[in-house]
């Protein structure tokens, strides 16, 4: 038990580490300006999503082995780890300060006061609170039994997970949302229990992005007031516990933190808005390009999501169109409803009959 | 989710925020902290965000809009997720911040934070108050799951050996264990319980009624519908290899006399081991 205890936690940290790299590659292509940490991590959780399905579609189609595309995402990541490193030393002239070497002493006593601290106390608290729940719902034997199966078949999403059995044609709904996939292909990779991976190690994950997020908005709207940061991540951490309904997005994000729709409710809305109004701020080619990237990972982690970033984009198209009048964002707004729409329509063509992609056995 | 557009017409929208959205409460709380907001904020996004979120109301959550549209795309099991893009949870935390940051000294804030967390704890649903149990190991599954597993593969000689559990244990089995193969998984049990009242109808009847029979016993404990040599043709049509099921005394006793034999146990689980008619039994070793 204590190794796959060391296990899960080297998994969580690899995830968070993952994400960073890839937001990291992207605030630096695409930003002018220096990005926080927390920006880093979220916008890198939804590119790395976006980017893994890019790779996973054609090979589950395809019907190739999960381990080989382990082997070629795992490949991939390294390669794009090492471009990321490229990349940033490159922006930084050469010079890359690593794991925060070469600060000077104050700015730790700084960083160490116990308002800076508290942002972490509770997202602590958090993280043990839904890793300590026990929950059961029949969901998850959709969703956990996915990854299981792939992983004991060695296939991608071609056993329905509620008989054992293996499907006639492709479940557009829930196979074009690779999310489950990756779970299935970091346990390939590391060697870790399905459920492990899924109700410990994303659970966990999920919620320190969460509290990323919140941290990231609590800056955005409370500037540099440490207290009042901290504050409202404590506030937010008490209404998601007292909102509880079996559909919140509360809910989800402490019960069933394991399912895509936890990150739809909780991360996805938010993150979306976060951009809409960064839209309004300096920068607004990169606040598009992170609204695209936030969309099409978002539509790639749940199928709950598609519909929800449609709606959320297309009221913000049609709000900023009245108010500025500006008809080329409706193209911008377009692009980034694009990936959704692509696979709203996939998942409609498949429920008409008209695209069934069919399993050989 | 149990609510149609056809049932409900216009109140569609109201009553999918009324079941889906917890304590009404908490929305007074959001419209405090939008109003809050729009009054206290000098922000150049402040337009923007007040704009998105009539967007949404005018749209999104428009019955004159919504009712028509979201009847005809047969998305009312789903329509209350879209609830989920109204930023609730971020408003009232905001809102409980901004106050207590407007208190001047520190035992004033004090005050205020302890007011703020009261006002959302006690009318609030909470979850802890829901009676939560905690994980018994890492794969959060019951530690039974884990051992009768284990004492399955312990036990048998096959691979992937057949089990018939009940449902709750088999959604959690499905999770943990996916070499085992489960005469009762959840799409077999879903279709059943459609098949169980019209069995006659179809093709397959024998197929179908023995799979029923091996439901009603283990599942329902209906004695008085499945007598031993129903159990045992059932179970040999579905070779069954395994099963597991609570203890309970007539069950044990009927599994006994009909070719089973316990090989272990699990909390409140017996596993017993089931011969079919063309295994020898008692078996020699």
């Amino acid at each position: 038990m204590w190794f796959d205890l060391i296990k899960a936690g080297v998994a969580a940290v690899l995830h968070l580490f993952l994400f960073w790299n890839f937001g990291s590659a992207f605030v630096c292509l695409f930003s002018k300006t220096a990005r926080t940490a927390q920006e880093r991590i979220v916008i890198g959780f939804f590119l790395y999503y976006a980017l893994f399905q890019v790779v996973t579609l054609p090979m589950m189609f395809a019907q190739r082995r999960l381990s080989e595309l382990a082997a070629l995402w795992g490949v991939l990541v390294v390669a794009a780890c090492a471009g990321s490193f490229y990349i940033r030393r490159k922006k930084a002239g050469g010079q890359l300060r690593v794991l925060g070497a070469g600060i000077p002493t104050g700015v730790w006593k700084e960083r160490l006061r116990f308002w800076r601290l508290a942002p972490v106390l509770i997202a602590l608290v958090h993280v043990a609170l839904v890793s300590a729940i026990y929950s059961s719902y029949w969901d998850a034997t959709y969703y956990v039994g996915n990854v299981s199966f792939s992983v004991y078949t060695d296939s991608i999403g071609t056993i329905d997970p509620l008989t054992g059995e293996l499907l006639s044609a492709f479940d557009l709904r829930h196979c074009l949302a690779t999310y489950h996939m990756h779970d299935a292909v970091v346990c390939r990779l590391l060697g870790l229990h399905p459920l492990i991976e899924t109700k410990t190690v994303m659970v966990i994950v999920v919620t320190i992005v969460l509290n990323l997020l919140y941290h990231r908005f609590g800056r955005f709207l409370f500037g540099k007031n440490d207290r009042a940061v901290a504050l409202f991540m404590g506030f937010s951490l008490l209404v998601n516990v007292c909102t509880y309904t079996a559909y919140t997005a509360s809910s989800f994000v402490l019960l069933r933190t394991y399912e895509g729709k936890a990150v739809t409710g909780a991360i996805t809305s938010m993150f979306l808005l976060y951009w809409f109004l960064q839209l309004s701020r300096k920068e607004e080619a990169y606040a598009w390009r992170a609204l695209f990237v936030t969309a099409w990972g978002a539509a790639a982690i749940s199928s709950s999501a598609w519909f929800l970033v449609i709606m959320s984009i297309g009221v913000f198209a049609l709000v900023r169109l009245i108010a500025s009048k500006r008809f080329r964002e409706l193209f911008w707004c377009g692009l980034c409803m694009a990936p959704a729409v692509a696979m709203l329509f996939g998942y409609l063509l498949n429920r008409l009959g008209l695209l069934v992609i069919p399993v050989r056995g | 989710m149990d609510i149609s557009v056809a049932d409900w017409g216009l109140g569609f929208v109201l009553e999918n925020f009324r079941r889906f959205q917890g304590e009404g409460v908490f929305f007074f709380f959001f419209f405090l902290a939008v109003a809050a907001f729009a009054l206290a904020v000098k922000a150049g996004w402040k337009k923007d965000f007040l704009k998105y979120l009539l967007g949404l109301c005018l749209i999104v959550f428009n019955p004159l809009l919504v009712t028509p549209v979201v009847g005809k795309l047969g998305m009312e099991d789903e329509y209350y997720r879209l609830i989920w893009l109204l930023p609730i949870t971020v408003c009232i935390a905001w809102l409980a911040a901004f106050l207590v940051e407007r208190g001047k000294k520190a035992w004033v804030r004090a005050l205020i934070c302890l007011a703020c967390m009261g006002c959302l704890a006690f009318p609030g649903k909470s979850i802890l108050a829901k009676g939560l149990e905690t994980a018994e190991n890492l794969y959060k599954v019951p530690n039974e799951v884990v051992e009768i597993s284990e004492i399955i593969h312990a036990h048998s000689e096959n691979e992937q050996p057949v089990v018939v559990t009940e449902f709750d244990l088999s959604v959690l089995m499905n999770q943990y264990d996916p070499s085992l193969r489960l005469v009762l998984s959840y799409g077999e049990m879903n279709k059943l319980r459609e098949y169980e009242l019209h069995v006659e109808e179809y093709p397959d009847a024998y197929w179908v009624k023995c799979r029923v029979n091996v439901m009603w016993l283990i599942e329902d404990k209906r004695f008085d519908l499945v007598n031993g040599y129903d159990l045992q043709t059932s179970l040999d049509l579905v070779e069954a290899e395994y099963v597991v099921c609570t203890y309970e005394e007539a069950m044990h006793e009927m599994l006994l006399a009909n070719r089973c034999i316990e090989v272990g146990q699990s909390g409140n689980y017996r596993v017993y081991r089931y011969y079919n008619c063309w295994e020898e039994f008692p078996p020699a070793s």
